[in-house]
């Protein structure tokens, strides 16, 4: 944190020279622009760690962006936001380049994005940092997993987007991109897959062994794109969002038992020695959505599939073959569906209720489900101060954390949160 | 008391608080349209059109608040003031670069209109310069 804010005084310094507007003019057309946000909130849950140390109540629960943006010629803007997160359970808090974009839009119809560009999936992905923009302080965890934010918050690569008009139709906006989502080897969301494939989980058994090493994670691609239509009847809006990937992860990790249980085969790994386990995902998902806006009111529904099996293969000792133990089957399913009413200018009431299956085909257990009932009040003292104070009632544990909750999990548990935010 | 409630609720629910004076919508002289239609004026406001019909640049000119503001957004977004903001919070935290130019005085931003090719903004009086247009004017005004 201490970084991070000399970091932002030294770079707002620079471009300002501390003036405190929120945009500044280089020319009569605005060419250079600075933003930013700090966010700090406070979770408490009756059971269950999420996110944070929620059990116990936390205020570690907060995120900060910075953002330069410049327009370089009429067509083509350049923009790059820096950010940190300090969630109580994320071990690897950093500061790190949120988006880095260089921006040309040749015609309504047609631009391109280059550099680090925010994913476009679903109606919130792109935002899932920045808390002013939403009402909700959490998003649906259905579609919006937390555990997986990493490989899906953006990617170093292109992306073309516009917009078409469709005549008495409305309009259709378009995104497609390809390139490669790099996630930190060392971040908490690989962490815990990786414990969980060390350990076992849902049943599936584990590989054994005990600390991981070395990871390692490579995209090989990520492409897709999402296709909204912005129907004719005012504030109705449909959209389709497709992602596709290939990664690869890789940890060593020292045997501790001769002969682990089955899906290795017997012998196949040595005590006392150290296996690389390689784990290669084939991601495919898709989310329908719709949103539709009248007034004070606010409509939104989404449906998410994620179908991504792993194919693990591990190197039980060095020099020995390669054996390919399993393919782990994922097959993620979510929904949500969601309310907005402005009560009054400034003042937003929420709600949304959330389901989510790890394993669409396996939906028994606390541990193959989680359903979230959502209450948020969000109130914006002015165009900078937002506060929000928010309620879930959980059913199941399917998204929470195995190594945060080694005192057991409780099936139905309570979270409570309250977040300030400012932004300028 | 409970006779009224459901009027009031009627009330709440229209948005029918905020009194609409008009407005117009200028633009510098060297814009090649001569008129827009109100779903135009949406995508221009909502970053979704960004050149004109000759591929000049479309700069818009907003003003941070105010009743004018308030009426302009409503009417030509379908948004609240405070949705407007979020929307537009939403661009600046995604790499979208905001395109407005903001003004608190309206005489300030007429000035800035007729000076910068292919600016565009909203004022409460019709303006009697030659080196404006009005592209749209509100049914009110």
């Amino acid at each position: 944190m201490t970084r991070f804010s000399i970091m932002l005084i030294v770079f707002a310094s620079l471009l300002t020279g501390a003036d405190n507007a929120s945009a500044f003019e280089l020319s009569s057309v605005p060419t250079g622009q600075i933003h930013g946000f700090i966010s700090q909130g406070f979770a408490k849950s009756t059971s269950n760690n999420y996110l944070t140390h929620t059990d116990e109540g936390s205020f570690e629960f907060a995120e900060v962006g910075l953002n330069y943006s410049q327009r370089l010629t009429d067509r083509l803007n350049a923009g790059i936001q820096f950010f940190y997160r300090n969630f109580g359970l994320d071990r690897n808090r950093r500061i790190v380049v949120d988006y880095a974009v260089a921006d040309w839009r040749w015609r309504d119809y047609l631009g391109a994005r280059v550099g680090r560009v925010k994913l476009p999936y679903g109606l919130w992905n792109e935002i899932r940092d920045a808390d002013v923009a939403r009402t909700w302080i959490l998003l649906p965890g259905s579609v919006y997993d937390d555990g997986f934010r990493e490989f899906v918050i953006a990617h170093w690569g292109g992306e073309l987007y516009g917009i078409v008009p469709l005549s008495f139709m409305g309009q259709l906006e378009y995104q497609g991109y390809g390139g490669a989502v790099v996630p930190d080897p060392k971040g908490a969301q690989i962490n815990e897959i990786m414990t969980r494939l060390l350990e076992g989980s849902d049943g599936a058994p584990g590989l054994g062994g005990a600390c991981i090493k070395d990871p390692t994670t490579r995209t090989r691609y990520v492409a897709g794109g999402r296709l909204q239509w912005h129907t004719p009847l005012e504030g109705l809006m449909f959209a389709i969002s497709a992602a596709w990937g290939e990664n690869q992860w890789a940890f060593k990790y020292p045997n501790l038992v001769e002969a682990p249980t089955p899906p290795f085969p017997p012998g196949s790994v040595i005590a006392g020695s150290t296996a690389r386990v390689t784990l290669d995902l084939d991601v495919m998902s898709w989310v329908a959505s719709v949103l539709y806006q009248w007034r004070w009111l606010t409509l939104s529904a989404e449906y998410a599939r994620l179908k991504a099996p792993i194919k693990v293969t591990l190197v039980p000792s060095p020099g020995l073959d390669e054996v390919e133990v399993t393919t782990l089957p994922v097959k993620r399913e979510g929904f949500y569906g969601a309310a907005e009413v402005e009560v009054l200018d400034d003042l937003v009431l929420g709600g949304y209720w959330s389901v989510f299956f790890p394993d669409r085909d396996n939906r028994g257990g606390p541990s193959q489900y989680q359903r979230d009932m959502d209450l948020t009040l969000r109130y914006d003292f002015n165009d900078y101060v937002t506060i929000k104070a928010e309620a879930h009632r959980f059913k199941g544990y399917a998204q929470l954390s195995r190594l945060d909750n080694q005192e057991g999990l409780s099936k139905v548990w309570y979270l409570y949160l309250a977040r300030v935010t400012v932004s300028f | 008391m409970y006779k009224t409630l459901p009027l009031l609720l009627l009330v709440w629910m229209l948005g029918a608080s905020t009194a609409c004076a008009g407005f117009y919508v200028v633009a510098n002289s060297e814009v090649p349209e001569q008129s827009l239609d109100q779903s135009e004026l949406k995508s221009i406001y909502l970053g979704k059109k960004a050149a004109w019909s000759d591929n000049s640049s479309v700069h818009p000119a907003r003003y941070l608040r105010g009743d004018l503001h308030e009426e302009f957004v409503r009417s030509v977004t379908g948004k609240s003031p405070r949705q407007f903001r979020v929307f537009w919070k939403r661009a600046i935290f995604t790499g979208k670069v905001v395109p407005f130019t903001e003004f608190d005085d309206e005489a300030e931003l007429v000035e800035w209109v007729r000076q910068t090719p292919g600016a565009i903004g909203y004022v409460r009086t019709k303006p009697q310069l030659a080196d404006l247009k009005v592209l749209y004017h509100s049914p009110e005004a």
